[in-house]
């Protein structure tokens, strides 16, 4: 009995990292097809949203199972109820992968405003992020999880000063605004996917240290 | 004092082994030796008791009390045993011990009885008058077949009770001896032992540790000296076995280190059992992190963890292509294979992972050669087949146009030479096909004679030339012809891309390295994107601006290819807006030995 819920457990944590995964190359993807102008790569990863979606709704309900079967306790009860956060973060993640596709689907059908540099950049902080949120979950590193939380400064700041760029492109060229907003927006997506991947590790916190750090909790207890 | 309880169980047995046996003996030879007593003790009661009646027999005919009393009582003192004389009524004659008068009737006594039936009364029992165990032997006193008396001689047990009970005390004594002995012997040969048995433990204990240097000393010849070399032998024989082990693993672990390829390995429950340095730096995991956990946790791939489950399920090898997105993009390639058990299922796979980014950038460089290669020609001759379109048309009859077409058609013309003349000396420099004509070269002529070549150029667009090489520099073993053509590559980009009233500097070095010769202009520079590129053939940063300047696409190329066949290298230097440098060096003669 027990040992069959602990096989539950782990099939859950397996299943949940495969999610994460697919959303990580979703994430890499969308930035791919925008910096390198692929919009095939693009249209194939939209498809590729479905799959991270089905993933969702299949877990949630296993998670559910779990809770209503084996009325878990201590650990088991923090490590499922925050499974079922961190899957709909990833679903959220999931369909930000999928905004910035459908940008860069709009924005390859237009001349390049100029070369991408912030926005790569900023990418690969937030995949970092995410992917260090899943090993901190995986490998129940706590260390690793704050550190995810105190990285997102990294992208918000990125986020600004993309703004502040394209502001100052809008104001020299009308011209420029469709595409500007364009990349302020996608440059806003990959913010979101930050703050989704901090949420991951403040999950994580809380499963392994049962600490709530959120909403500045955690300033307090590390003052980095 | 170690082993005590080896001690304690030696002794134990060994004091109750003797205790019992002492008992028995102590027992038995009590008992034996009181019969024996007594068996002794009634002879001599009867010889007694046989004088007694001789001497006190005549008295009693007489009938006189007080001489039997006083005849008793002195033959009692004598021979320290207590007499009495009793007539046939039972009563007391004489009494050697107690007054006769006092004493009651003896006839109910059963040695008295027997006596008075003619036989001899022997008896062992409580005497109340003494109050002590006593031995009676009674005889009756006849005269002419009649009996007259009993004579009763008595002697207290308590005598032979001390006897018997000396012995006890002996026996109690032995024992309480020999329980010491047997303690003594128990220590010590506990002691013997057990300093044997705890070197035994303590060189085990160490076993369990790896250390195997701890051998036994012993001497002795019992079983525990053989058990003691047996461990002995085992140790070195376990030790040699380890050591050879180890070695084995260790060779196997260094090779598997030394690949340059990824190989992991999976087990039935998709947990990594080994993870070899190269695939620490594939994935950026370190082995101990990676070892013993599922390969999902450690690597996450939406591609790799399917293909491990496959070929766990399917048993058959697989191989493809993956992309790792950390780290920089780089391409896999994974081949991965099912080791099965001997019933022929599977239990692991093996990964083997090599890295073929290079190919593929490699791949497409040559891709995209032929594409240029196949552009850059195409491009003279379009011109070329339209002026000669037009010509034909009637242009020729024009002949001001017709010169002008034609003097267009020249310079397309030379293009083509030119371009395929590049791409041929290319070509052979490449193969190596070529012959060096190798010699030592004065590097200080070549290059003089090389800027004054570029000298009119440089005037007309008002550049100036300057020039820093030192009046006598060591001689190169080089192609002179070949390096020429380098200077010639070098000055004309430093010509063509420097705007009007430019600088371009060329200077000279001897270094411990070679001859550095720095070919610098305050041209238009080269972006940092594209300066990793610029060596490769028909990259240009700016491809309008190149073509329009009568490049080739090959001057760089060429440039590199020469240096280094020469065992030189060359690098360059640049900043958008400020100036290019072009740093090439070659080995001093001295160098080649």
């Amino acid at each position: 009995m027990e040992r069959q819920f602990e096989k539950e457990l782990q099939d859950l944590r397996e299943n949940l990292l495969k999610m994460g995964t697919l959303v990580e190359e979703a994430i890499a993807n969308a930035v791919k097809s925008l910096v390198e102008r692929d919009s095939e790569l693009a249209r194939r990863t939209i498809e590729c949203d479905c799959q991270i979606d089905q993933m969702e709704v299949k877990l949630e309900e296993k998670a559910v199972k779990l809770l209503a079967l084996r009325q878990p306790m201590a650990r088991d009860l923090r490590f499922i109820i925050k499974s079922v956060k961190i899957i709909a973060s990833l679903e959220r993640i999931g369909d930000h992968a999928v905004n910035i596709c459908e940008r860069a689907l709009e924005l390859n059908k237009e001349p390049p405003l100029k070369p991408y540099i912030d926005i790569p950049r900023m990418a690969s902080a937030a995949q970092m992020m995410l992917k260090e949120a899943l090993d901190a979950f995986i490998n129940e590193d706590t260390d690793l999880a704050f550190k995810v939380c105190h990285n997102d400064q990294i992208i918000d700041d990125l986020d600004d000063q993309i703004l502040r760029e394209l502001l100052t492109f809008m104001m020299g060229d009308p011209h420029t605004i469709t595409r500007a907003v364009r990349i302020i927006q996608i440059s806003k997506y990959l913010e979101r996917i930050g703050d989704l991947a901090t949420n991951i590790a403040e999950s994580v916190i809380y499963v392994i240290d049962a600490r709530d750090i959120r909403h500045g909790g955690y300033i307090k207890e590390n003052p980095k | 004092m170690p082993n005590l309880k080896i001690v304690w169980k030696l002794f134990l047995t060994q004091t109750s082994l003797i205790i019992i046996s002492l008992l028995t003996i102590g027992l038995y030879s009590g008992i034996s030796l009181k019969g024996h007593y007594l068996e002794q003790l009634a002879p001599q009661l009867t010889t007694n008791a046989v004088l007694i009646r001789e001497i006190v027999g005549k008295q009693l005919i007489k009938g006189k009390r007080d001489t039997i009393d006083f005849l008793t009582k002195k033959l009692g003192s004598e021979i320290h045993m207590r007499v009495t004389i009793v007539d046939t009524a039972g009563t007391v004659l004489g009494d050697s011990e107690k007054d006769p008068l006092k004493m009651g009737n003896r006839l109910d006594r059963p040695e008295i009885r027997e006596a008075l039936r003619g036989k001899v009364g022997k008896s062992i029992r409580y005497s109340e008058t003494l109050k002590t165990e006593m031995m009676y032997l009674a005889l009756p006193v006849e005269i002419k077949d009649r009996i007259i008396g009993v004579v009763r001689v008595s002697l207290p047990l308590s005598e032979v009770e001390k006897k018997g009970g000396h012995i006890y005390e002996v026996i109690v004594w032995g024992a309480i001896i020999a329980v010491l002995i047997s303690l003594g012997i128990g220590f010590m040969v506990a002691r013997r032992m057990g300093k044997t048995l705890t070197q035994m433990t303590q060189a085990a204990r160490k076993m369990v540790r790896g250390d195997f240097s701890e051998l036994i000393r012993t001497d002795s010849k019992d079983e525990i000296g053989d058990l003691a070399r047996s461990f002995n032998a085992m140790s070195i024989e376990l030790q040699n076995k380890i050591e050879t082990l180890t070695k084995e693993i260790d060779e196997k672990q260094a090779i598997l280190s030394g690949m340059i390829e990824g190989v992991i390995a999976i087990d039935r429950n998709q947990r990594i059992i080994l993870f070899n340095s190269a695939s620490e730096g594939m994935f950026d995991v370190s082995s101990n992190r990676a070892l013993g956990r599922f390969h999902w946790e450690v690597i996450r791939h939406s591609r790799l963890n399917p293909l491990f489950q496959e070929v766990l399920e399917a048993g058959v090898p697989k191989m493809e292509e993956i992309i790792l997105r950390y780290g920089g993009e780089r391409i896999l390639r994974v081949q991965a294979a099912a080791i099965p058990t001997k019933e022929g299922n599977p239990w692991a796979v093996v990964a083997v992972f090599h890295d073929i980014t290079q190919i593929r950038n490699l791949e497409k460089i040559r891709k995209e050669f032929v594409a240029n290669v196949s552009h850059e020609l195409r491009t003279p001759l379009t011109s070329i087949k339209g002026f000669v379109e037009t010509l034909r048309n009637g242009a020729v009859n024009d002949p001001e146009k017709s010169l002008g077409f034609l003097e267009i058609i020249e310079k397309h013309t030379e293009r083509l030479n030119r371009l395929i003349t590049d791409l041929l000396n290319l070509s052979q420099i490449e193969s190596g096909k070529i012959e060096m004509n190798l010699k030592p070269v004065n590097l200080v002529d070549v290059t003089f004679r090389v800027i004054s070549n570029f000298k009119e150029i440089a005037d007309r667009k008002g550049q100036k030339i300057k020039v820093n090489i030192p009046p006598v520099l060591p001689h190169v073993l080089a192609d002179e012809e070949r390096i020429e053509t380098v200077m010639e590559n070098l000055l004309d980009n430093a010509v063509k891309y420097t705007p009007n009233n430019g600088d371009i500097a060329v200077s000279a070095l001897d270094k411990d390295s070679g001859i550095q010769i720095e070919v610098a202009d305050t041209g238009i520079g080269i972006p940092p994107n594209d300066l990793p590129r610029i060596f490769e053939r028909f990259y240009r940063v700016d491809k309008a601006r190149s073509r329009e300047l009568g490049g080739t696409g090959l001057g760089l190329s060429i440039v590199k290819h020469i240096i280094e066949t020469h065992g030189g290298n060359v690098r360059a230097e640049s900043e958008v807006g400020k100036g290019s440098r072009f740093i090439f060096n070659l080995p001093k003669v001295s160098d080649f030995g």
